[in-house]
This record gives C-alpha cells, sequence and structure tokens, in this order.
C-alpha cells in the first residue's frame, strides 16, 4: 500500500516559519511528508528575538548544524544570562545567569546557606558564588567543563544572533533538503464547507496551494489561524502593560559583553545585545504611559554608540491564543502567543512548539485529542513564562521620583495571577522554590530574579542548619575563591569569539582585540 | 528578623507519635536530616499491629533511603527474611488475555527519538508474537527464575532497579534497632489525650496513658489508620476513593516458603478481588483484597486458598479497606506520614513509597520556625498531587479488567475515572501518547507497560514510526531480544545473591 505523503503549508518564513519546516524536513523522510513554506518578500521579518535560551543548543543539535559556522552566519557571540539594571530600584543591577549561584553543598543549594548568613548579618554578594555571573562581571567565555564535579560545570550559555540572519541560515539549510519555498503573498484562503478545516490558500499570482496541515508562523496578523479561522485572544495586558517597541541597531561598541542587558527605564525597559558586528537596541513601552516620541528619545539617549538606522516600530498586544492547534491549522510564533522578550523566550516557544508537533504529529486524518494535548502543552509553557514576567515587573520599590510616568506604581499595586501569588509566599517565608515538570523557569533563575529585585525570605532551608554558621561561612569563602580563581583563567568573551567563529566582515573585533 | 531571633526561633520540639513503618521510618529520616539543626526528637512508640507474616512491598525508591538513614542492605535483608524483585506479574485480569510482568526497568528503547511501544503497536498489528514484556531486561530474567544486580553490563541499554519483598516485623525491628542506636529519645505509650491550644487549636501537648504530659512545637502523627492526631483530634476528614476502588476487605496470611525463590511478586484476580503472593525467605506473605458483598471471611480465605493452590495458615486477619486521602496531610502543626494520611488499596504496593513520599517533601520543606507553618499549603499542593496520581495509576487495574460478567469488575470497569486520569487513558487510547503531569511516581514505561498488560491498544501509532521500513524494524527488535537473552542467559537464582543455598531442582 502506498500512502501519499502528508502536506504541511507553512505560512510566513520568520524565525519560526524557517525553525518549524527545518525541524519537519529533518524529522520527516519525503515519502511521508512534504513541507512547503509561503513567505513574501513584501513583508517585513520582525527580527527581535535576538537572544536566546540555552534550549537553542538542543535544535542546533537536532538539525546537526556546526556551530562556528552557524554562529559566523549569524554574526553570532554568546550568551551566558542577561543583566537587569534598576529593575526594583534605579542604580540596582543583577545578572539572571544560565546556572546555578555556586554549588549545592550536601544536596541543598548554596543559595539557602547564603540566607542564613544573611540573617546572621553576614550580608556577602550572592553573585560573587556564581561562576557564570562572575565570568559575565568580567566579560569572560569559555564553554562549560564536562566534570560535574568542577565549578566549570555550573552553567549553559546560549547565544545572541541575527535573527533575520539565522531565518535566511535555516533557509538555505532547510531548502537543501527538501523544503520547497513559495515567493508570494496569500490573497485568499479557502475552508471546507463540511468541517471548515482550511483547504489550500490562493496566491496573488492565482496559484492554489493544498495542503493536509497548515501551519501559521505569520506573526502578529495571524493570517490563518485569526482571519481565517477567528480564533480568540486571550488577553494578558492587564499584568504585561507594555504594547509598543522601537527596535534599532548601533555601532559596536566597547562593551563586548557575553550577556545581554535590559534596562528598566520611565515606561518600559530596553534591551542591548551584543553581536559581532554591531549592537541590536530596542526599547519596550507601553503607549498608556508614554508616547511615541518620548520613548525614541529614551531609546536612542541610551545607546553606547552612533545608531544605524531611524528606530522601527513594532505593535503588540501581551497574550496568547486561545487555541494555539484548531482543526487543520497549527500557529506557532507571535500569532500562538505573545510575551515581551525580557526574558529572550521567543526563539524558545517557537522551538518547544515544532517539538510539541513533532510528538503529536497527526498524519493525514487528525484526532483532535491531538490537538488538545498540543494546546494544553502550550499553555502550560506560556502560562510559566508569563508569571517569571509579571515578577520582573511586580517586584519593584520605585518612590515617586523614579517613576515619572506611573507605569512602576501600576505593575506593583495591580493584583497578579494566583499562581504567582502562591510561588512568591512560599519564598518569601523560607526561599522554598517547587520544581515543576514541565516549562520555564528551573529554581536557579527565580532565585536570580527574587533576590536581584530585593525580595528576601525570612528564613532559610533547616537542612542547613546541620553545619555551624563558622563553617558555613568557611565554605561559602571557598566556593567564592574557587569561583573567582577558574573565571580568571577563562579567555575574554571578545578573544573567544574571535578565535572560534569570527565574522571577518566585523572588523571592529579586531581592533578591540588588540 | 535579627540573627539571633532567627536562631533562637529555630529550635524545635518535634514529637512523632505511632507505630511500625511510618513510626520508625519517620523518626530515622528526620534524625539523619536534622541531627544537628536544633531539633529535639521524641518518638511515642504506640504497640505494634503487626503480626508474623506481614509483608511490606517496596517500589525501587526504597533502597535510596535505606543508604540515607545507613542502613546496609544485606543485613538488613537477612533480618527481615527480604527477598528481591524484578516485577509484578499480573494474572487474571482478562478472560483472554495473558498474565504479563510490570517490569522495575524500561521496556525496549527509544528508535529515532520514538518512544518504543510505538514500533511494537506497529509489529503487534502486523501479526507479530513477541510480548511488549519481552523487551524488557528484568521481565525476562523474571520469567526465567533468575535475579540481577543492576549495573554496567545492562546501563547502556535499559534502565533497571529492584524492589523489596521485607517481612514487616523483622525490617521494623531494624530500623527501631538503628534508631536506638543512634540514641533518639524513645518510649512506649499510649495516647490519652491530645493538649490543644485554645485559641489557635494547634497541639502543644500529648498527654499518655501513663500520666506523662508530652510536649512539643511540631508533630508527626505516624499511628496508622487510626490517625489519632490529624484525623481524631485535629478534626481533618478523609475523602473517599472508594467508589474507584470496589475491594473494602483485606485479608493477610501466609503460606510455605517457595522454592526457588520466584524474583517477582504476583497479583491474580479472582471473581471477587485478587490475591497477591510475596515470597519471603522463610515463608510467603499472602495478601488479598475482596468485597464483603460476595465473600464472607470464611470463603475469602477459601478463595485464596482456591487461587494459590498453597497451603495457607488458617489464622487469617481480616481488616477493613477503605482507600482514601485526607483533605490535609500538614494541618496546623501537625503532619501525617503513612496511613494516618493517605490509605492505599494495597495494588501495586505503594503503601511503603507514600511513607517516603511524605518524608522526603517533609524535609525539604521543614518548618522552619514555630510561629507560622506556611509550608503547609505547599506541602499539601505536592503530596496530595503526588498522592493523586498514585491512586490514579492504581485504579487502572481494575478500570481496565476484562473479567466480563461478574458483578464486582462489570462495576469496576463501569466506573468513571477522575478528570486528569480520564484525559491520560483517552490520549493513550488515541496514539500511545502517555501524558505525565507533576509529582508523578510512576514514568512512561511504567504506564505503557501496565496499559499495554491490560489490553489498553491505542487506536494509533504514531505515524513515525512509518518512517523505518519493516525489515529495519525488525532487525532492531531481534538485536534487542538478543541483548536481553545474552544478558539474561548467565544470571544465577536470586538464592545466590541472597547466601541462601540454592534451591533443590
Amino acid at each position: 500500500m502506498t500512502i501519499s505523503p502528508t502536506r504541511v503549508v507553512i505560512l510566513g518564513g520568520g524565525t519560526a516559519g524557517w525553525m518549524t519546516a527545518a525541524s519537519l524536513i529533518k524529522a520527516f523522510q519525503p515519502h511521508f511528508c512534504t513541507v512547503r513554506l509561503i513567505e513574501s518578500d513584501e513583508i517585513g521579518i520582525v527580527g527581535v528575538g535576538e537572544a536566546t535560551l540555552p534550549q537553542v543548543h538542543d535544535f542546533n543539535d537536532f538539525l546537526g548544524l556546526d556551530e562556528p559556522e552557524f554562529m559566523r552566519e549569524t554574526n553570532a557571540t554568546f550568551k551566558l544570562g542577561i543583566d537587569f539594571s534598576n529593575w526594583a530600584r534605579n542604580g540596582d543591577s543583577y545578572i539572571h545567569p544560565f546556572g546555578i549561584h555556586g554549588q549545592a553543598i550536601n544536596g541543598v543549594p548554596l543559595f539557602q546557606y547564603w540566607l542564613r548568613a544573611r540573617l546572621n548579618g553576614h550580608n556577602t554578594d550572592l553573585e560573587s558564588y556564581s561562576f557564570p555571573i562572575v565570568a559575565c562581571r568580567n566579560n569572560r567565555f569559555d564553554f562549560p567543563s564536562d566534570d560535574d564535579r568542577s565549578v566549570r560545570s555550573t552553567f549553559a550559555y546560549a547565544y545572541h544572533f541575527d535573527a533575520v540572519l539565522y531565518s535566511r541560515y535555516l533557509r538555505k539549510w532547510a531548502t537543501a533538503r527538501g523544503v520547497q519555498r513559495t515567493e508570494g503573498k496569500v490573497v485568499d484562503v479557502t475552508l471546507r464547507p463540511e468541517d471548515g478545516f482550511i483547504q489550500s490558500l490562493t496566491m496573488q499570482s492565482g496559484e492554489i496551494i493544498e495542503g493536509d496541515l497548515f501551519i501559521d508562523c505569520s506573526g502578529f496578523r495571524g493570517v490563518l489561524i485569526s482571519q481565517a479561522l477567528k480564533m480568540g485572544w486571550e488577553d494578558w495586558t492587564q499584568w504585561l502593560p507594555c504594547d509598543r517597541a522601537l527596535a534599532v541597531p548601533s555601532d559596536r561598541s566597547e562593551a563586548f559583553t557575553p550577556y545581554t542587558r535590559a534596562t528598566a527605564r520611565e515606561a518600559g525597559w530596553t534591551w542591548r545585545i551584543p553581536l559581532q558586528h554591531r549592537t541590536g537596541n530596542g526599547y519596550v513601552y507601553s503607549s498608556r504611559f508614554t508616547t511615541d516620541e518620548r520613548a525614541a528619545e529614551v531609546l536612542l539617549g541610551a545607546l553606547d554608540a552612533r545608531a544605524q538606522a531611524e528606530p522601527r516600530m513594532l505593535k503588540f498586544q501581551a497574550g496568547r491564543r486561545q487555541q494555539s492547534w484548531y482543526k487543520n491549522c497549527l500557529v506557532i510564533g507571535l500569532a500562538s502567543g505573545f510575551l515581551e522578550p525580557l526574558e529572550s523566550t521567543s526563539i524558545y516557544l517557537a522551538q518547544i512548539a515544532s517539538n510539541f508537533l513533532m510528538r503529536l504529529f497527526p498524519g493525514k486524518t487528525i484526532d483532535p485529542k491531538l490537538a488538545q494535548e498540543y494546546n494544553r502543552l502550550v499553555d502550560i509553557e506560556y502560562e510559566r513564562v508569563r508569571d517569571f514576567l509579571i515578577l520582573h515587573y511586580h517586584a519593584n520599590e520605585k518612590p515617586a521620583e523614579e517613576d515619572p510616568t506611573g507605569l512602576w506604581r501600576y505593575v506593583r499595586e495591580m493584583a497578579v495571577p494566583d499562581s504567582l501569588l502562591t510561588k512568591m509566599e512560599t519564598w518569601r517565608h523560607r526561599g522554598h522554590i517547587h520544581r515543576y515538570k514541565d516549562g520555564l523557569f528551573a529554581p536557579p533563575s527565580w532565585v536570580a530574579v527574587y533576590t536581584g529585585q530585593r525580595i528576601f525570605p525570612q528564613n532559610y532551608d533547616r537542612q542547613v542548619d546541620t553545619m555551624s554558621l563558622e563553617m558555613v561561612l568557611q565554605k561559602m569563602a571557598e566556593m567564592k575563591e574557587r569561583v573567582a580563581v577558574n573565571v580568571e583563567a577563562m579567555p575574554t568573551h571578545a578573544d573567544f569569539v574571535r578565535d572560534y567563529c569570527f565574522d571577518p566582515s566585523a572588523k571592529v573585533m579586531m581592533e578591540d582585540a588588540q | 528578623m535579627t540573627g539571633a531571633r532567627a536562631e533562637l526561633d529555630r529550635k524545635l520540639k518535634v514529637v512523632i507519635l505511632g507505630r511500625d513503618d511510618a513510626l520508625w521510618l519517620s523518626a530515622n529520616v528526620l534524625w539523619r536530616a536534622f541531627q544537628q539543626a536544633g531539633l529535639e526528637i521524641t518518638v511515642i512508640e504506640l504497640p505494634s499491629l503487626l503480626r508474623a507474616g506481614d509483608v511490606y512491598p517496596t517500589l525501587k525508591q526504597q533502597e535510596a533511603y535505606h543508604t540515607l538513614i545507613g542502613i546496609e542492605e544485606a543485613p538488613m535483608m537477612r533480618a527481615s527474611q527480604a527477598t528481591f524483585s524484578l516485577a509484578q506479574r499480573f494474572a487474571n485480569f482478562s478472560r483472554n488475555r495473558p498474565p504479563f510482568m510490570h517490569a522495575y526497568s524500561t521496556y525496549g528503547r527509544d528508535i529515532a527519538r520514538v518512544p518504543f511501544h510505538h514500533y511494537w503497536l506497529k509489529a503487534r498489528a502486523q501479526g507479530a508474537k513477541a510480548e511488549y514484556e519481552d523487551f524488557s531486561v528484568n521481565a525476562a530474567a523474571a520469567k526465567a527464575g533468575r535475579f540481577f544486580i543492576p549495573g554496567e553490563a545492562v546501563d547502556g541499554f535499559a534502565n533497571c532497579d529492584y524492589v523489596y519483598h521485607l517481612g514487616a516485623q523483622g525490617y521494623c525491628h531494624v530500623l527501631k534497632t538503628v534508631a536506638t542506636q543512634r540514641r533518639i529519645n524513645h518510649r512506649p505509650g499510649r495516647l490519652a489525650d491530645v493538649v490543644r491550644d485554645a485559641q489557635d487549636g494547634r497541639i502543644t501537648a500529648l498527654k499518655l496513658m501513663s500520666g506523662e504530659t508530652v510536649e512539643g512545637d511540631f508533630f508527626i502523627d505516624a499511628s496508622g489508620q487510626e490517625s489519632l492526631l490529624l484525623g481524631a483530634a485535629l478534626g481533618v476528614k478523609t475523602e473517599s476513593w472508594q467508589q474507584w476502588f470496589p475491594c473494602d476487605r483485606l485479608l493477610t496470611t501466609y503460606a510455605p516458603p517457595l522454592s526457588p525463590l520466584p524474583p517477582f511478586s504476583q497479583i491474580s484476580a479472582f471473581r471477587s478481588g485478587w490475591v497477591g503472593l510475596f515470597p519471603l525467605r522463610d515463608r510467603t506473605a499472602v495478601q488479598a483484597a475482596f468485597t464483603s458483598h460476595e465473600l464472607s471471611a470464611e470463603q475469602a480465605l477459601e478463595a485464596a486458598h482456591m487461587v494459590t493452590n498453597m497451603r495457607l495458615n488458617p489464622d487469617a486477619i481480616i481488616s477493613p479497606l477503605f482507600p482514601g486521602g485526607r483533605q490535609a496531610y500538614w494541618h496546623k502543626n501537625c503532619v501525617a506520614i503513612g496511613e494516618a494520611g493517605v490509605v492505599f488499596d494495597p495494588i501495586d504496593s505503594v503503601r511503603m513509597h507514600a511513607n517516603i513520599l511524605g518524608l522526603s517533601h517533609l524535609i525539604s520543606l521543614f518548618p522552619v520556625s514555630r510561629e507560622s507553618m506556611l509550608e503547609s499549603a505547599e506541602y499539601n499542593r505536592n503530596v496530595g498531587a503526588a498522592y493523586e496520581r498514585i491512586r490514579d495509576y492504581q485504579m487502572c487495574h481494575y478500570l481496565l479488567n476484562q473479567r466480563n460478567s461478574q458483578p464486582m469488575w462489570d462495576y469496576a470497569r463501569a466506573v468513571q475515572p477522575p478528570e486528569l486520569l480520564k484525559y491520560k487513558l483517552e490520549l493513550f487510547a488515541a496514539r500511545g501518547n502517555v501524558v505525565q503531569y507533576d509529582d508523578e511516581t510512576f514514568e512512561d514505561d511504567d504506564w505503557a507497560a501496565m496499559w499495554l498488560g491490560h489490553g489498553l491498544f491505542p487506536k494509533a501509532y504514531d505515524p513515525l514510526v512509518d518512517q523505518m521500513s519493516d525489515a529495519e524494524a525488525i532487525q532492531h527488535f531481534q538485536r534487542m531480544l538478543g541483548f536481553i537473552r545474552a544478558n539474561v542467559e548467565p544470571m544465577k537464582p536470586m538464592e545466590a545473591y541472597l547466601g541462601m543455598a540454592p534451591a533443590a531442582v
């Protein structure tokens, strides 16, 4: 018996579209599934998701990408975490690392020992025990060690890259392996009269493209899921009031950081993402609390080098699609949910969605149970990221003089979801964080943000009491020393990138390195 | 809070009231975790309810706790007449399906990132004869009457574990001896009264029959089904799970030892319940769960005899069986460990696991202050969810039976499962996907093995399987079977691992 392949049609050639196309073509053989991607040269690609999470390794490894080549092609740099400046109060700064704060002692995380010391008046800097944070503060980079006893194994890394170049790179990779690319605009969507499934897309050229499964990666507009299938949107702006972003590239500057910087501003926050050849910048803000003109002024004023273009504006609404898989249409990327890139989650969310799709791939006849499970899994991911983002806003102590627009007072006083409230209570009481099975983020991430935003537990894990306070202080001092010595031995981020994956067109790097 | 105040507030008097497994595990685990942490632990030991021949079958996590407590395996096993077990065999749950093994190991290996059972389902649909359990090292060893200590030989292929059948009296004696050696403050006693704070209702002291009063800040109720503190004194109610578990009586007795010792336990269904056989060194422990609507005590013993065809000790004990969990497992300043908080149906042998599950959550949330025990909310959420996921797993044995036209089993098949389980079953039935929630005890392979064993075959398998040619799939299968055969062949009978003489053939 010959079975005709399942025809997958992807609409939209941004990062989400090409990541999905690449995964499918890698996982499936041509007799089983064909992949066609429609993109229009006229429709711009939203290239804001330039900072990633360590999970992107799994994706690149699954495809079998060569790391130095991929980094050269996308002007990538390494990322060990995110620096959050001015969040709880102006002048504050903390790093959310891709790793832990020191190594566990007797199976209990080091920060619990730190809490005990702190409650006894020994107010040491939690960051000084974290290998990835100290590496960030010194602009160092090296690969993690395989030896899990070593402090050099206590972190993971991700990348900063140019999302437009990454899409192009994946496009080249995927089309070489059989993804059929069609250039043009979709002007009409035809639904099957009997069940409302999508039957075909009509192109401006008149061509009609049929398919079994349609994946909407068309971004904010949601051409299939929203315009054609009318699937609703769950609005989260009451918790995440930012609804606009201005983005602008600038010349590479002195600071070649192995981390992203997210700086709280009067009506939102600005990002700073160092690439090999330039720096990506942007300002995410709430139009309720500022004007576009003022926002542009704030963004340009925050640059540490010459702007390379006029700021480009994006409008959005925080929230998620009520169902990300409906009938024979799945939505991956921004049309599935929008969460501002404060924790660099957009590429992760597209990646995890395409993983779920591969695990639940329907074949030609679609069992609605698969869609139900897909939606359940996607919802868990979005909700967990949402709560974590809300925490960044909510946990601020900005007095009126640091809050000219009133945004920070609003987010401090707003009611947060119960799921977050419960987490915060347990944390405040004794620093406990429940490790959940699915979704971001793991306990060390919560530790970084809570402590970095001045929310401290009133107590600590009792298991720490099995050691005398003197011994605790001594162990902590040893950890700090071990971190410092090991970071000292690392190359600088600039040197490492130059030797490993340097794109020769990024001339500034050479000057930096000398 | 100042440092001095913080440290002072952490002095805590802990009183553990209870008996047997829950009491002695709690005492040892807490002592081990917090011995130097400013805790003053007092153990009040109620009279034991154990009888000769009682057994504690465990799950695979038990071993790690012995390591934590500092109990050596071999002497502990000798003292409790214990044996190892690689699997549990389920028989007669269907009129026309063969018995199956729920093995404590993985089954087959993923191929191209697709779980093995999808490949097996396709092969089965095409008429392949190999049973799912043929792809488990543990099941193959168990069927061959062999035992092994999982190690490097199988590591790359499978994750293998074992569980124990522990003679209950001997095991509790070991736990108590260890506790006594640690000089854990303990005394025998009987509870006369519970003194509670007039204002906030928390427990402040226990009055014993001897007239003694034991004061405390934090109380652990390990009193078993009586639930003397959490249930009786604090009034925390039970939520019954009986609608899902049709057996309401448990018979316990024993039979002569089996020789050679089977490296597995067996659960055999019969018209009005099931009979479990758990090999020990000096006897064979027998548990039978049944419904009192159909059988009297005498009839139950007779049925157990018929099913096992073994000479049973006629002095059997019949106890009521009411599965259910408390509305809270930690209320005010009292935590229930074991059956004082949750009573499980005896199927799947989860009782010991429930003890250590409660304890491990208690360690990570042990109250840090006398004044406010906000940890209870988090504890109840997590432990409550964990217990319910275990309950859902157990329930499937009843729900999926195929003993048609027998009233108890017909009832069990018709019961509406709880929502979360219903969803799991639907997903597996649709496409073989194993849904896992937070706080699960049983892993993907446990669920799949149990479902497939009971004959829940998915309507469809992952279509990715079709990407592999049948010839290639057969090669994979043969390699796996060959590997298992080659590893099982040189294994020895369990007696060799227990320092016992080989069984006479």
